[in-house]
């Protein structure tokens, strides 16, 4: 199953940009799949050194070794899919 | 579990994270604590608070684009104008899904262009419901040390702009308080026409309307009934006229029509007539009755001008003429028209005191059976006797009559004429005969004509068989089924129908046969220009009245006027007769004396 963890910083712009997009990557798999778990490092800050987060918002494939990594709002959907993997 | 990295991976980690910042794709950074205290996470966009705030005030719709066209942000009127109730329902769509699916291609080459430079074009946008509004779109780029990093989208509903607009036209061109056309756009209106009849070779009517005593009326009664006068008169004037004249106020009290294309500029004074006659009938306010009747004046084109300014200024002057000659009345421009009007008028004017003064009298000319050699009946015949003395034969006024409608009453003041006079021979003792009087086909489209008819004849005692009715077969045919149904009520209560010059008509033979009628009175131009002498109409006169025994009618020639004539009809078989050779048409006195000695 793709895990994917989407780090955002509360509702900033890019942030909501990048849950809209995380979703129309994941829209063309089945839902068991895949799970998404958003975690806002403005609630939670020290999740963020979980996977090394620098920038916001970060978009991670956790169910992988060595995880994949997206910083930004993964506004070129179609890079995002090739650094994650997802298709 | 927190991953331990390669330091090369931990680098090249970095450098995307500071990448994704600097081209805006990333608008937040963690900021490490150096004290196992918690990490801190800030936010870019506090920095931008003034400018959203900014934004968000905004009436009009504004979004921030990445350079894939996906909104990054939209502020709440375009949330609201797209019919979203959040942002996060709009963030991420990218702008061409707000728009149809029509305008995709239009919208891309747009955005494209907008990489480079402002841009703008007008757009349908949809709403939640899938509406459409018209909507202007502008793009401009966001630009960063030369480089596109993203689009910036105002969308305004031009929807109201566009009502807003269309009604400051609307009040450019049209009256406020009639909504009529006002001044500029007539002139418009009639520098086409003017155009358009210069080249069909056309004429065009302008006629300039004034409403009488309408400043007495404003000023006593106030203006608020003044504005509802001007209303009512505005559509009292518009049922008047066709749909592609125009009907304008261009002041006060002043309206103008305009009349294009006419092939006959006459014509217009059938319009202005109507329209003066619209007037007639006050005007009824609360409980007032107000009586405002219009002047008019008339301007042809080409003869009374050649543009509008000219046509408008000669229609002006002819409109206070009819003012002057006392209001309620048309006048042209031209001199030549208003001769032929004013006789018209004239006629007409004559004709009503004529009907008041009871100037008419019924004449009698009797009608005579051959073999028997006796008078069997008269047809009363209308003449109108002038104050001068002069008779005037109905050939004259008859016309004009059923122009005017004054057919109806002049009827009907006949009809009374003849009843009493038959009931002042029966009074006498006179051996009486049968009298036709003679009624004209557009007396019987009046819904009471058979009820007045029935009536007058009862008020004088006088019997159907009595009184007889003349009818000319071709103004029948004219008229439908209608007058027959009434013809054969009367013909019914025993009132004989006989048809008046029988054969001018178009005759159809199949719709005579279903005519109720008794008698056939063939007509006297067969009996004119020496026809009867002639082979084919002895032929026809005697096709006629074999027509006549076939269809088991009587039958009877008019126009008799000298003895071999009266020869040649009997030699044929005519048995009746009306014409000179027995007797001209006489007056009430001189019959007496005819029935008292025959």
């Amino acid at each position: 199953m793709i895990l994917l963890k989407q780090y955002v910083a509360g509702k900033t712009a890019r942030s909501l940009l990048a849950l809209a997009n995380v979703k129309k990557l994941t829209a063309s798999l089945p839902e068991s799949a895949f799970e998404i778990e958003i975690i806002d490092l403005f609630e939670h800050p020290e999740l963020a050194s979980v996977n090394g987060i620098i920038a916001l918002p970060t978009t991670v494939r956790a169910d992988c070794r060595p995880v994949k990594k997206v910083v930004g709002d993964l506004s070129n959907l179609e890079l995002a899919r090739l650094a994650l993997d997802i298709f | 579990m927190i991953e331990k990295q390669p330091i090369e991976l931990r680098i090249k980690e970095l450098e995307e994270a500071l990448s994704a910042l600097a081209l805006g794709n990333a608008d937040a950074i963690v900021i490490p604590s150096t004290d196992d205290q918690r990490p801190k996470v800030v936010s870019f966009e506090n920095a931008n608070l003034p400018y959203r705030t900014l934004l968000d005030s905004m009436a009009e719709g504004a979004a921030a684009l990445t350079t894939h066209a996906e909104i990054l942000y939209a502020n709440p009127s375009l949330c609201n104008l797209l019919g979203k109730t959040s942002l996060e329902e709009v963030i991420g769509l990218k702008l061409y899904d707000i728009f149809p699916e029509t305008c995709g291609d239009a919208l891309r080459i747009l955005f494209d262009a907008a990489n480079h430079a402002k841009v703008s074009a007008e757009f349908d946008s949809l709403d939640s419901s899938g509406a459409l509004h018209p909507a202007m779109l502008s793009l401009s780029p966001i630009r960063n040390e030369g480089q596109t990093v993203g689009v910036v989208a105002l969308v305004v509903d031009t929807a109201e702009h566009k009502k807003a607009i269309q009604h400051i036209q609307f009040l450019a061109h049209h009256d406020p308080l009639t909504g009529l056309p006002n001044r500029a756009l007539l002139e418009d209106r009639c520098k086409q026409a003017v155009a358009e009849s210069r080249r069909r070779k056309t004429q065009i009517g302008l006629l300039f309307i004034d409403l009488d005593r309408f400043k007495t009326v404003n000023d006593s009664l106030g203006h608020m009934i003044g504005d509802a006068i001007l209303q009512m008169s505005a559509n009292r004037i518009q049922t008047q006229i066709r749909q592609e004249d125009t009907l304008a106020r261009i002041g006060g009290d002043e309206f103008v029509v305009l009349l294009p294309n006419l092939t006959d500029g006459k014509d217009t004074s059938n319009v202005a007539a109507k329209i003066v006659n619209a007037f007639l009938s006050p005007f009824q306010y609360d409980t007032n009755n107000i009586h405002i009747s219009v002047s008019i004046g008339i301007a042809i084109f080409p003869e009374n001008g050649h543009d509008f300014f000219e046509l408008l200024k000669s229609a002006d002057t002819a409109m206070y003429q009819a003012k002057k000659q006392g209001k309620s009345r048309y006048i042209f421009s031209s001199a030549e028209m208003n001769r032929l009007l004013s006789e018209q008028f004239n006629n007409e004017q004559s004709l009503r005191d004529a009907l008041e003064r009871k100037e008419f009298l019924p004449y009698f000319q009797p009608r005579v059976n051959i073999s028997q050699g006796k008078l069997i009946g008269a047809e009363a015949l209308i003449r109108w006797k002038k104050g001068t003395g002069e008779i005037i034969s109905p050939a004259n006024f008859i016309p004009i009559a059923e122009e005017t409608g004054l057919i109806d009453a002049l009827g009907r003041q006949m009809l009374e004429m003849v009843c009493s006079q038959i009931q002042q021979w029966k009074a006498s003792y006179l051996s009486l005969i049968p009298i036709s009087v003679n009624v004209s086909a557009l007396q019987l489209r009046a819904n009471d004509f058979i009820a007045h008819f029935v009536a007058t004849t009862k008020a004088f005692g006088i019997e159907p068989k009595e009184l007889e009715i003349e009818i000319t077969e071709s103004s029948l045919i004219q008229q439908g089924n209608a007058p027959l149904l009434k013809l054969q009520e009367l013909r019914d209560i025993g009132h004989k129908i006989l048809l008046d010059d029988f054969g001018t008509g178009f005759s159809s033979l199949s719709y005579i046969s279903r005519l109720p009628f008794d008698t056939i009175k063939v007509a006297q131009e067969f009996m004119r220009h020496e026809s009867c002498e002639s082979n084919q109409f002895e032929m026809v006169l005697r096709a006629i009245l074999a027509l006549a025994i076939g269809l088991k009618k009587n039958i009877m020639v008019e126009g008799i006027e000298t003895i071999d004539q009266l020869h040649a009809i009997t030699e044929m078989g005519y048995d009746e007769y009306q014409g000179y050779y027995f007797s001209k048409p006489l007056t009430a006195k001189a019959f007496e004396t005819l029935i008292g000695l025959k």
